[in-house]
C-alpha cells in the first residue's frame, strides 16, 4: 500500500480543478468571437482545432504536474539521493513583476533551504528584490527560530541583485581602469586582458562568483540582463511562472544539472 | 490562445525517426520536404527574428555515436552551416552569428586545431563561391584573429572584401571569440580613444561600451534569439553582454543533425512567445 502524502494530493487536485476552469474560460472567449463574425463555419473549424490544441496542452500540463507530484513525494527513487556540494552557487532571475510576490520568493528560498543550498543569487532587473531583501532575510531567520527544524540547522548566504549590478558595474570598471592605467598613467600603458578588468570589478565592489546553475522564472526565456560577466559556464534553466512553481521541477533541474559534465571548450 | 503552429510542432516530434544524412553529411534528395513546407507556411514574416546567435555544439559526439573520426563531424557541421545559412536567408533574417571557435577551444589538440582551421578556411571559400556571389549574403569574422592562421586570415580579409557591398543575411562567423574578451577590447578601444583626445568623456558609459563590441558591425548587434543544439544550456562565453534579452532556444538534436525543420521549430517558438507578448519590454 502506498503511503500518501495527503497534503501534496489535495495542492494537485485544486491545480486540476483551476486548469479545467481556465479551460472553460478559453472555450467561452472563442464563442464570442464566432457570433462577431460573419463566417460562422470557419469559425467554428477553428474553435474546434484550438480545442483540440488547448486539452493536448493540458494533458501535457497534467503530465507535469504528476511527474512533479511524484519527485518531490519522494516515489522516484532517482531523485531521492540529490549531491546538492556540486551546485556551490545557485543563481534565481526573475521577472520584476514576479519578483513581487514576496510570499512565493520566500517560499522558494525555504525549498532551497531545506535542499541544503548556501549560497544564492536572487536578480531581478527593477531591483524589487533588492527592497524586500530585509524582509526576506528575517523571515527566513524568523522562522529557524520558530523551530521549523530544518530551515533552523541551515544557513542561506542570499545574494541579491538588480540591472545596476550588471552592464553599469562593467561600464564603472572601465571607468577605474581608464582612470588608473590611461588617464593618470605615467607609465607605459599595460595590454589590458579580462583578469584586469575582474580585478578592477573587485576594487569596486562588484567581485562576485559565478553562479553554477541559474533558474528563470517568469514568462520570458532569457536571463534579463543578470551581470554578463558572470555567466561564462552557467548552465541556465527555464522554470516557468513563479506563481505555479513545483518543488518536484526545482528537484528535477538541480539533479541534471548535478549529471552535466562541462568540458569548457576542450 | 495557444497559436496552432505550435500544435503543428508539437505532434511533428511524435512522428518516428526522420530521414538521416549520409556519413558525408549530404541530405537525402527530397528529404522532409513536406514537414518544411508545412511549417514554413506557419512562421509570420512580421514576427521573425533580425538577428539569430547560434552555438554549434555536438560535431564530436555527432561522429562519435556513428563510430567515425571527429573530423567527419567537423565536416559534417561545417556543410550543415552552410545550409542553415541558406535557410536563414531565405527566411529573411536579417543577421546570423555563429560560434565556430572559443578562445578556450585553443586548448584542443594540436591536430584538432589544425584540421578546423582549415575547415573553416574551405567553408569560407565554399561561402564566397556560392551564398555569397548567388544569394547576396555579406561575411564578416570577429574574435582573436591575430591567433588564426594567416592563410585563414587572409581567406577572411578577402571574403569580408568580396561580400561587402552584399545586401542579403549578414553572416558573421565567431572565431577564437571571447564574450568577456569583447567587452575588454571595447573598453580598451574606448580608452584609447580618449587618450588621443578622439573622444571627449569623462565617464565610460554602458551605450560607449556597446558602440565599440564586435557585434556592432552590423545593423542589428544584439541577437533577438539564440539556438544552442546539442542539449547543453549555457552561454559558452559567447556574445554574453549582448544576449541579456534574448531568448533562448535549446535544442536536444547534434548540431549537424539540425536541419531546416528544426531551425523553423525554433523560430516558431520564438514567434509565439514574442506574439504573445512574453518578450521581455526591457529591450
Amino acid at each position: 500500500m502506498l503511503d500518501m502524502d495527503f497534503v501534496h494530493l489535495a495542492t494537485f487536485l485544486r491545480w486540476i480543478e483551476s486548469k479545467a476552469l481556465d479551460l472553460g474560460d478559453r472555450m467561452q472567449k472563442g464563442y464570442k468571437r464566432i457570433w462577431s463574425s460573419g463566417d460562422l463555419g470557419l469559425y467554428l473549424l477553428w474553435l474546434i482545432m484550438h480545442l483540440i490544441v488547448s486539452i493536448w496542452y493540458f494533458a501535457v500540463d497534467l503530465v507535469n504536474s504528476l511527474e512533479s507530484y511524484l519527485i518531490s513525494s519522494g516515489f522516484m527513487k532517482q531523485y531521492k539521493d540529490l549531491d546538492i556540494s556540486k551546485v556551490r552557487y545557485l543563481a534565481v532571475v526573475l521577472d520584476s513583476e514576479e519578483a513581487l510576490d514576496t510570499m512565493k520568493v520566500l517560499e522558494l528560498l525555504r525549498w532551497l533551504t531545506v535542499m541544503g543550498l548556501r549560497n544564492v543569487c536572487l536578480y531581478d532587473p527593477e531591483g524589487v528584490l533588492k527592497r524586500s531583501k530585509d524582509a526576506l532575510s528575517l523571515w527566513l531567520r524568523s522562522e529557524g527560530a520558530n523551530g521549523d527544524a530544518l530551515v533552523k540547522q541551515k544557513y542561506l548566504n542570499l545574494e541579491v541583485i538588480s540591472f545596476t549590478d550588471g552592464k553599469h558595474a562593467v561600464a564603472k570598471a572601465a571607468n577605474f581602469l581608464l582612470k588608473k592605467h590611461y588617464v593618470n598613467a605615467d607609465a607605459e600603458v599595460p595590454e589590458l586582458t579580462e583578469s584586469d578588468m575582474a580585478d578592477a570589478l573587485a576594487e569596486i565592489g562588484y567581485a562576485a562568483p559565478e553562479p553554477d546553475l541559474m533558474l528563470i522564472y517568469g514568462p520570458v526565456r532569457c536571463h534579463l540582463g543578470f551581470p554578463a560577466w558572470r555567466l561564462r559556464y552557467t548552465e541556465i534553466v527555464h522554470m516557468g511562472p513563479l506563481k505555479s512553481m513545483k518543488y518536484g521541477a526545482l528537484i528535477k533541474a538541480i539533479r541534471r544539472y548535478t549529471m552535466v559534465r562541462q568540458n569548457y571548450g576542450t | 490562445m495557444i497559436p496552432l503552429v505550435l500544435f503543428h510542432n508539437s505532434m511533428s516530434s511524435l512522428k518516428p525517426c526522420r530521414a538521416t544524412k549520409t556519413t558525408t553529411g549530404e541530405w537525402p534528395n527530397g528529404a522532409r520536404e513536406n514537414e518544411v513546407i508545412r511549417l514554413r507556411g506557419y512562421l509570420n514574416q512580421e514576427f521573425m527574428p533580425k538577428h539569430v546567435a547560434l552555438i554549434m555544439d555536438g560535431n564530436g559526439r555527432w561522429a562519435k555515436k556513428r563510430g567515425l573520426a571527429v573530423q567527419d563531424g567537423h565536416k559534417s557541421g561545417r556543410i550543415n552551416l552552410k545550409y542553415l545559412t541558406y535557410n536563414c536567408s531565405n527566411l529573411g533574417i536579417k543577421m546570423l552569428t555563429a560560434y565556430a571557435f572559443s578562445t578556450e577551444n585553443w586548448n584542443r589538440s594540436r591536430m584538432e586545431i589544425a584540421f578546423l582551421m582549415t575547415t573553416f578556411e574551405e567553408f569560407i571559400q565554399s561561402l564566397v563561391e556560392d551564398l555569397m556571389t548567388r544569394h547576396d549574403i555579406r561575411f564578416s569574422a570577429i574574435g582573436e584573429k591575430s591567433r588564426l592562421p594567416e592563410s585563414l586570415q587572409s581567406a577572411i580579409s578577402k571574403a569580408e572584401e568580396m561580400s561587402r557591398t552584399n545586401k542579403g543575411l549578414h553572416f558573421v562567423m565567431a572565431m577564437s571569440y571571447s564574450g568577456r574578451n569583447d567587452v575588454v577590447e571595447a573598453a580598451k578601444i574606448i580608452a584609447k580613444k580618449v587618450e588621443r583626445g578622439t573622444l571627449q568623456t569623462s565617464e565610460i558609459d554602458e551605450a560607449m561600451l556597446e558602440q565599440e563590441l564586435m557585434t556592432n558591425i552590423g545593423q542589428f548587434p544584439n541577437p533577438d534569439m539564440l539556438i544552442r543544439t546539442s542539449g547543453e544550456l549555457r552561454l559558452s562565453n559567447f556574445l554574453m553582454w549582448q544576449l541579456a534579452y534574448s531568448q533562448f532556444y535549446f535544442s536536444d538534436k547534434l548540431f549537424p543533425d539540425f536541419g531546416e525543420e528544426d531551425l523553423l521549430e525554433a523560430l516558431a517558438s520564438y514567434q509565439y512567445r514574442v506574439s504573445a507578448g512574453f518578450e521581455s519590454d526591457w529591450k
